[in-house]
């Protein structure tokens, strides 16, 4: 059993417990000067020599880094503390480790022989975000956290982790958290981890003790850890009176609140896609923020895997009124209203109700009523559920609608036999009951609430809408205190605020949905003093200052009892998973009854005429937590590819209809509240409906007062929290009207048509239509498939045999031959891969200008192509990042040789020696090489002169990958295929003396987050790597194979299991049909047959400066 | 001192050949010296006029380069489809008007056309000070100027050589023999003429200038032998060059597999558009200097017509490879070569398209009718058109090309900035002052070549004044063979050869002219 995951040694026999990985981690980072200072010396001997500190485990007088209460002065601390960072990069990465924690100080006498300086280590740990919960291994180089990946172990993550805990490790860097607490105003830093809080706090808390806490609130987001919900409770009982509240639009609220009308308290209910051979997604999108994502997105990828045609293969039918990936990447896809997926449902049900047979009676419910498309969907949808057979299927309900839709679908599920297959029921015993926001503004207006606590929680932003809450927290007579990892809206109006910990700083522990625990390690001693929620919770219950280590442990010890071993506790550590911990108890479903009724009570639908205005979590910054997170705001939404904005997603129709364009400020109102925001036209989109994801238009104060906030996250986006009611939180009618105007939004990506038009809608009258589809994003029919399973040939434009080389491609005889299969049957498009690669490989944020001047940076980028009717079409995802060509055109046209092909294949990129020409660029036919064309590195604000935030970027620069060069402006960059992977697997196989490479042994960045396991890296010299095992399928294909460039990186062509009796969503392949195969409008999709001319003619989306 | 004013007729015929004259009038050779001469010796006070805003001009290139050296090239619009922008537009555009120079003094010299003399001068000045701007731009726009010389194959510690198979590497090469022939071709054809200036200067700074760049020529026939020769060589290794530097540049494009490069047809329709250009600029820059310096009796309208049939001709081979273009992608049967030429004439870049086509393949055309092509204002309006057409030939297969590729996702759009602007108006600038500077202190019509097509300058050429004082002899010497006249002196050229018996006299001792005949006329230099 490995004891700690040091991945890329290989090694799996290590002994160290969590307290070596502790200790290892505490480089102090807390001032940049002395870093910076010691980052550089000549040589050892200018460094204060070699004999003295340099070969000794700890630097001299270290032994009085045990600090006293009263310190020791602050100039011996630094002093020592900067000559331990100098040595930390000679001696082993033990020396930089300064401070400590009390409890666990295990001197090295040696170092331990695994230890090695330069050798990232793993730990396990979490990440949390609403209902979903990823174990996460951490990757920190010499005490610095910088990357995160899947546990393998963990059942929420299976090796995956989505796109927010990709990118959280940069949250824990930003220059722009708060660092000291502020009161009144005023920064007062605080005096370490666990010193006292700001007097004021103290005394305010102490005035509630004897209340009871009397007109306190809490409000939290959703609690997930046992200690802190233990500690809750213990708050809750020396402060009886004390109210708290939730605040969390990740809350899964609506399916909670159905799962305990049917299972009572605490039943909790989630679903499977194991096993599911037909599945339904009424507007649940599973590759976004539903939760459990992760792990649905796995098991789904698990029925999507193909080999041969005949191979079993899931079908997927989905219902959404915004195009989402998920819906990209169904097999039938209908626009819907939000407010007609109960409709649907409904429908489904009484389609149903003669053969399938559960605990409600579907024929008793009400009939539903939807459009004829959606009508012929499901009732081919009810023949395939059928024929599936029980338990082979699931009903996916997405976490917008509400409870009684959700209960309408798991009666559904049930009536399928679905119940304990692919809907997995539990009971979430110590699930603390919390009131909703709507609650909180009562008390506040009724007087009842006085003194408001905020816990990681901005109610001040997010508690928009009806409830008011802004108004209500700034109100006199109401005492705001708040506790975040930013001064945000919350912050800038509260007394008293708190910076907290992020998570990769404190301890804690978390349980996921299905029970699994798992215990978060900290990695590195908190950045700027702060405290962290479970401490501050503590306080909360006792009054008196605990560390977050003897919180956890000691709650564990209570929990696991005899169990409780320290080879236990080690083990829980190391594999990210606590398995002392009785599983949870399904729950009896009692209350089916409840389902007709509520369905029977339902609220009218959004009458035909009105406007559904829709909101969402944003695909980037989820419900705003994550706005100053600047991969995640440069990271594309994945249908629109909108960057650092939301925007109000309308359909061209509906756009048309408002005579508006691209840009054009709108203005949106609910029951009289509004918001202006610009348009954005997305295919896809049901008409009249209008689509806005939360979590923009933050404003999050700068750590210092004098400062620019470092990432401006002023003035990105849109505030559509006004827009949320308590009562319709997701979707409601509204009104939209012209508000005249416009706003630049950016996008990596224009529509994009693989059968391309020039755009020019004036002009262009004959040219459109008359090119043919290129050959880029292959897919076809499982029926198709099964007929001709060499159909990718067909695609080539050019016979193979013509193909001739300019000059001799160039021998690669090395040991390794390195290559990588995408399979698109797989990649949804989540943008994991995308944001890993950015960690990994130290790729710069360029902001929205720079992006709407097409100069991103990202190595990987995921194309959507769009195809079909231009209100309705399909859509295709394809990653596109360096292909490796072994002819590549970017080598010849090099003049100084600085991109040339190594013996294993990889197209190689010396920084050092490139000069910038960008002839590379110009002729790679992928544009996947990237430009510094200025220093993104040093200047987080490009494309100004001054760069006013230097300690800011020096933060920054702690995340990054010590193993990959940070590139200078002026040179072109590009993936490697994660090279420095490579090389460190390399001298592992050296060193154990084979030199060969294990298939699996390595995984690029992108191969090793991805979700879906669509991306697979390996050693193609070697025909029994998953690698070539892959591209021997008769789907692998390259792209523009007539261009003779002989990628490395190849694609599986993406095959849709269509349904036959509905209409065939895509077209032939090109080359494909035969000449007698008459137009296209044999593909009765579009029914119409209007392919050519006007059907697909896209506008052309405003783009950089069109 | 004479002030010879020139005549407004065009009409002079040649005596002895009976063709149009080159020069008009029938100057004699002082009177040439004298009308060339004077801008230098006299200058106007508009040079400054001209001077200052290029010296402007060229400050405003200095600080656009600054800020993009300080800042990087994301101070220009270049992105990532669009990897060169505008810096390569204007490379190429200036290495093509370039080759109009080469052209005139190498090509026309060795196919012998007289009518060279009179403007080959100024344009190989402008093909100097063309390339000179032309160079600039390769090396501003890559990304770490300060390492350009890696390119270079430069033996080095790092043991790095440059990449052979790049086609900008052929380029590094082409275009610096490119420039170093033509300044070698230039200067040695400068060298009677600055022998000319030396002896004609007052001052003591001008005498030293002047002097030692005419490396001591006295005008003797060794000299006459060795120079005559050695500007024979430099036409014959400067006229490959007129072929092979814009074959070269355009390989740049033809080489890559982009589509809208890659096409076999670059080579020649590069070399045809630089001729075209370059003849367009030489007409922008002659017409209103023959005016503004009085030389419109050596620059006549002959040569401007001349000049307009080239560009007529070089013109319409442009418009034919620009439908050969569209032809081929059609007929290739190539979806993306097909798509990009129907997105250059309808897409995101139709104006430039448009304007890239009227502007070279119909503005040309009206030079068919002789009294566009005898119009000097026509002509500089028409050559105005060419320049810019031609600017925008080249962001046509630039930009257009590259911003709508293979893969639909990474189409891009290319939109300059100021500091773009500010780089391309400040190579004008450079290109002014140094120009600016040429009309300055250098002869514009090179003296001694200019004379040696004169009718004075054939042995059978009597003067009509001195014939009716007595008849001249027939000469001795065949027509067109050179006489020389190793000793000649000061005193010998004065004296009168009017005993119709001896040897026509020695030539006129002014150095740096090819005098075959007396001349009455000729003035004293100090």
């Amino acid at each position: 059993m490995k004891k700690l995951q040091v991945i890329r040694s290989g090694k799996s026999e290590h002994t160290h417990t969590h307290e070596h990985a502790h200790s290892h981690a505490h480089e102090h980072p807390t001032t940049p000067s002395t870093t910076r200072g010691s980052s550089y010396w000549r040589s050892l001997e200018t460094k204060g020599g070699v004999d003295d500190a340099a070969w000794r485990e700890f630097p001299e007088d270290a032994d009085k880094l045990e600090i006293p209460a009263d310190g020791v002065s602050r100039r011996r601390f630094f002093g020592l503390m900067g000559s331990g960072a100098a040595l930390a990069g000679i001696a082993s990465s033990t020396t930089g480790c300064i401070r400590k924690p009390k409890e666990n100080i295990l001197p090295f006498t040696e170092r331990p022989e695994d230890m090695i300086p330069g050798q990232a280590l793993h730990y396990s740990s979490a990440f949390q975000i609403g209902d979903t919960v990823e174990g996460i291994l951490v990757e920190s180089q010499d005490g610095r956290p910088m990357k995160i990946e899947g546990n393998p172990k963990h059942p929420g993550s299976q090796g995956g982790t989505n796109v927010l805990a990709q990118a959280s490790v940069l949250d824990l860097y930003d220059p722009d958290r708060s660092r000291t607490a502020v009161v009144a105003g005023a920064a007062v830093p605080l005096s370490g981890p666990l010193g006292p809080l700001p007097p004021e706090l103290e005394a305010g808390l102490s005035g509630f003790s004897s209340s009871g806490g009397q007109g306190l609130a809490l409000v939290l987001p959703l609690i997930l850890s046992p200690t802190e919900r233990s500690l809750l409770a213990d708050i809750k009982r020396r402060l009886p009176n004390v109210r708290v509240f939730l605040d969390d639009a990740f809350a899964p609220l609506n399916s909670v609140t159905a799962a305990e009308k049917i299972g009572g308290p605490g039943a909790r209910y989630r679903y499977s896609m194991l096993g599911a051979k037909v599945v339904f997604s009424a507007d649940c999108n599973f590759f976004g923020f539903e939760p459990d994502a992760t792990r649905l997105s796995r098991e789904w990828s698990r029925a999507r895997r193909i080999v041969k045609p005949e191979d079993e293969m899931s079908r997927v039918y989905y219902a959404e009124p915004t195009f989402t990936t998920a819906g990209a990447m169904a097999d039938h896809r209908v626009r819907l209203r939000s407010a007609d997926m109960g409709e649907a449902l409904l429908v489904l049900a009484h389609e149903l109700a003669g053969t399938a047979r559960g605990p409600v009676d579907l024929a008793s419910l009400p009939q539903g009523t939807v459009d004829e498309t959606a009508k012929q969907m499901l009732a081919v949808l009810a023949k395939d559920l059928i024929a599936a057979g029980p338990g082979q299927s699931v009903i996916l309900v997405g976490e917008r609608q509400p409870a009684w839709v959700h209960e309408l679908g798991l009666a559904i599920n049930a009536a399928l036999g679905n119940v304990d297959r692919t809907v997995r029921w539990v009971v979430d015993p110590t699930a603390p009951a919390m009131e909703p926001l709507s609650a909180l503004a009562e008390g506040l207006r009724a007087g009842a609430i006085t003194s408001v606590f905020a816990i990681g929680t901005n109610p001040a932003y997010d508690g928009g809408g009806d409830l008011g809450l802004a108004e209500l927290l700034a109100a006199s007579g109401v005492t705001l205190w708040h506790a975040g990892l930013y001064r945000d809206e919350t912050g800038a109006a509260a007394a008293l605020h708190l910076p907290l910990s992020h998570d990769l700083e404190a301890w804690g522990d978390v349980q996921g949905p299905d029970g699994t625990v798992t215990v978060r390690q900290p990695l590195i001693e908190p950045l700027h003093g702060s405290v962290s929620r479970t401490e501050l919770f503590a306080w909360l219950a006792s009054g008196q200052w605990i560390d977050g280590y003897s919180l956890i442990k000691g709650q564990w010890m209570q929990f696991a009892g005899a169990a409780f071993t320290d080879a236990a506790w080690r083990k829980w550590l190391h594999d990210g998973v606590v398995t002392e911990r009785p599983g949870l108890t399904a729950p009896t479903l009692a209350g089916w009854a409840q389902v007709a009724a509520d369905v029977s009570s339902r609220p009218a639908p959004i009458p035909a005429d009105a406007w559904e205005v829709n909101l969402v979590l944003d695909a980037k910054v989820g419900d705003g937590r994550f706005a100053n997170n600047v991969w995640l705001q440069e990271a594309p939404e994945p249908m629109t590819k909108i960057v650092w904005d939301n925007a109000a997603l309308i359909s061209n129709k509906s756009a048309k209809a408002l005579g508006v364009g691209i840009g054009d400020l709108v203005t949106v109102s609910v029951d009289g509240r509004q918001i202006t925001i610009p348009v954005f036209i997305a295919p896809g989109q049901v008409d009249q409906t209008i689509t806005i994801s939360l979590g923009y238009g933050r404003r999050i104060l700068p750590h210092h007062e004098n400062g620019k906030a470092a990432v401006t996250t002023d003035g990105a986006g849109f505030n559509a929290y006004p827009l949320r009611s308590a009562a319709n939180p997701w979707f409601a009618a509204g009104q939209v009207s012209v508000a005249g105007g416009r706003y630049r939004i950016v996008t990596t990506q224009d529509y994009g048509l693989m059968k391309p038009t020039t755009g020019n809608e004036t002009i262009d009258a004959t040219a459109y239509g008359t090119f043919p589809e290129r050959p880029i994003v292959l897919e076809a029919t499982r029926e198709d498939y099964s007929h001709d399973p060499d159909f990718v040939d067909k695609a080539n434009l050019m016979p193979q045999e013509r193909l001739q080389h300019l000059w001799d491609p160039p021998k690669l005889e090395g040991l390794h031959q390195w290559g990588m299969s995408i399979d698109l049957n797989l990649c949804n498009g989540c943008n994991v891969c995308v944001v890993a690669c950015q960690a990994e490989n130290n790729i710069p944020v360029v902001g929205k200008e720079q992006v709407g001047n097409n100069r991103e940076m990202h190595w990987v980028r995921i194309d959507r192509y769009f195809r079909g009717d231009e209100d309705n079409p399909t859509a295709v995802l394809q990653p596109m990042a360096c292909q490796h060509c072994e002819s590549a055109p970017c080598e010849t046209v090099c003049p100084v040789a600085a991109t040339v092909h190594s013996p294993e294949g990889l197209n190689e990129m010396t920084y050092n020696r490139c000069i910038g020409t960008r002839y590379c660029s110009n002729n790679c036919p992928y544009k996947v090489r990237r430009f510094n064309f200025f220093n993104y590195n040093t200047n987080l604000r490009p494309s100004t002169f001054w760069n006013e935030d230097t300690d800011g970027a020096w933060l920054r620069q702690m995340q990054k990958n010590q193993n990959v060069t940070i590139r200078f402006r002026g040179v072109m960059e590009k993936c490697t295929y994660c090279v420095q992977r490579i090389n460190q697997a390399k001298i592992a196989a050296h060193v154990r003396g084979t030199d060969v490479i294990e298939d699996g042994e390595i995984k690029s960045a992108c191969s090793q987050v991805c979700p879906t396991g669509a991306v697979v890296f390996g050693n193609i010299a070697d025909p029994k790597s998953r690698v070539s095992i892959a591209k021997r399928s008769s789907r692998d294909y390259s792209v523009l194979s007539d261009l003779n460039v002989h990628p490395r990186t190849t694609y599986l062509a993406r095959i849709r299991n269509v349904h036959p009796d509905l209409p065939r969503p895509i077209p032939d392949l090109p080359g494909h049909a035969a000449p007698a195969h008459a137009p296209e409008a044999g593909h009765g999709a579009h029914g119409e047959g209007e392919h050519g001319a006007h059907a697909e003619n896209q506008p052309h989306p405003e783009h950089g400066g069109h | 001192m004479s002030h010879y004013i020139p005549p407004t007729h065009e009409h002079d015929l040649d005596p002895l050949e009976g063709r149009t004259a080159l020069i008009q009038g029938n100057p004699t050779f002082g009177e040439v010296t004298e009308a060339v001469v004077r801008p230098i010796e006299q200058p106007h006070i508009a040079w400054w006029l001209f001077f200052l805003p290029a010296l402007g001009l060229l400050s405003l290139f200095g600080l656009s380069v600054g800020w993009v050296v300080w800042e990087g090239i994301g101070a220009w619009g270049n992105n990532v489809p669009v990897g060169w922008g505008w810096p390569i537009v204007n490379f190429v555009f200036w290495v093509g008007i370039g080759h109009a120079g080469t052209l005139i003094s190498a090509v026309l010299f060795l196919f012998r056309q007289k009518w060279r003399t009179s403007i080959n001068r100024a344009s190989e000045a402008m093909t100097i000070f063309a390339v000179i701007c032309a160079l600039q731009f390769p090396v501003i726009h890559v990304g770490r100027l300060w390492v350009i010389y890696w390119a270079l194959p430069i033996p080095n510690q790092m043991a790095a050589w440059p990449n052979f198979r790049s086609p900008l590497l052929w380029d590094v090469f082409a275009v610096a023999t490119y420039f170093t022939v033509s300044l070698m071709f230039w200067y040695v054809g400068l060298i009677p003429d600055l022998a000319t200036m030396r002896d004609r200067a007052k001052s003591k700074i001008g005498q030293i200038a002047y002097g030692l760049f005419a490396l001591g020529w006295r005008g003797s026939a060794r000299h006459w032998v060795n120079y005559e020769s050695a500007y024979l060589l430099l036409a014959a290794m400067a006229t490959p060059l007129v072929l092979s530097v814009h074959s070269i540049v355009s390989f740049d494009f033809a080489v890559s597999q982009l589509p809208g490069w890659h096409t076999t047809i670059f080579p020649p329709y590069f070399v045809a558009g630089a001729i075209f250009s370059g003849f367009g600029m030489v007409l922008t820059l002659m017409i209103p200097l023959r005016v503004w310096f009085r030389l419109e009796h050596i620059i006549t309208i002959k040569h401007l017509e001349s000049m307009a049939k080239v560009i007529l001709l070089t013109g319409t081979l442009v418009g034919y490879a620009y439908g050969m273009e569209l032809f081929i992608s059609w007929y290739s049967g190539n979806p993306y070569e097909s798509f990009v030429f129907a997105n250059r004439l309808f897409g995101d870049y139709w104006w430039a398209y448009w304007i890239m086509t009227s502007c070279n393949v119909i503005t040309p055309q009206f030079i068919w009718f002789k009294k566009i092509r005898r119009s000097p204002i026509a002509l500089f309006i028409l050559s105005i058109f060419v320049n810019i057409g031609m600017w925008f030939e080249r962001f046509v297969i630039v930009v257009s090309s590259l911003h709508h590729d293979f893969l639909p996702s990474s189409w891009g759009y290319f939109t300059p900035t100021i500091w773009d602007v500010a780089t391309l108006l400040g190579s004008f600038g450079l290109f002014f002052t140094f120009f600016l500077l040429f009309l300055r202190f250098v002869p514009v019509i090179a003296l001694a070549e200019v004379k040696s097509v004169m009718p004075r300058a054939n042995p059978h050429y009597v003067d009509p004044n001195r014939r009716a004082k007595a008849p001249r002899p027939e000469p001795r010497v065949a027509a067109g063979e050179m006489v020389t006249h190793e000793e000649s002196t000061p005193e010998a050229a004065h004296e009168p050869a009017d005993d119709g018996l001896s040897f026509p006299p020695p030539p006129s001792p002014e150095p740096g002219t090819t005098l075959r005949a007396d001349d009455e006329t000729e003035d004293k230099n100090g």
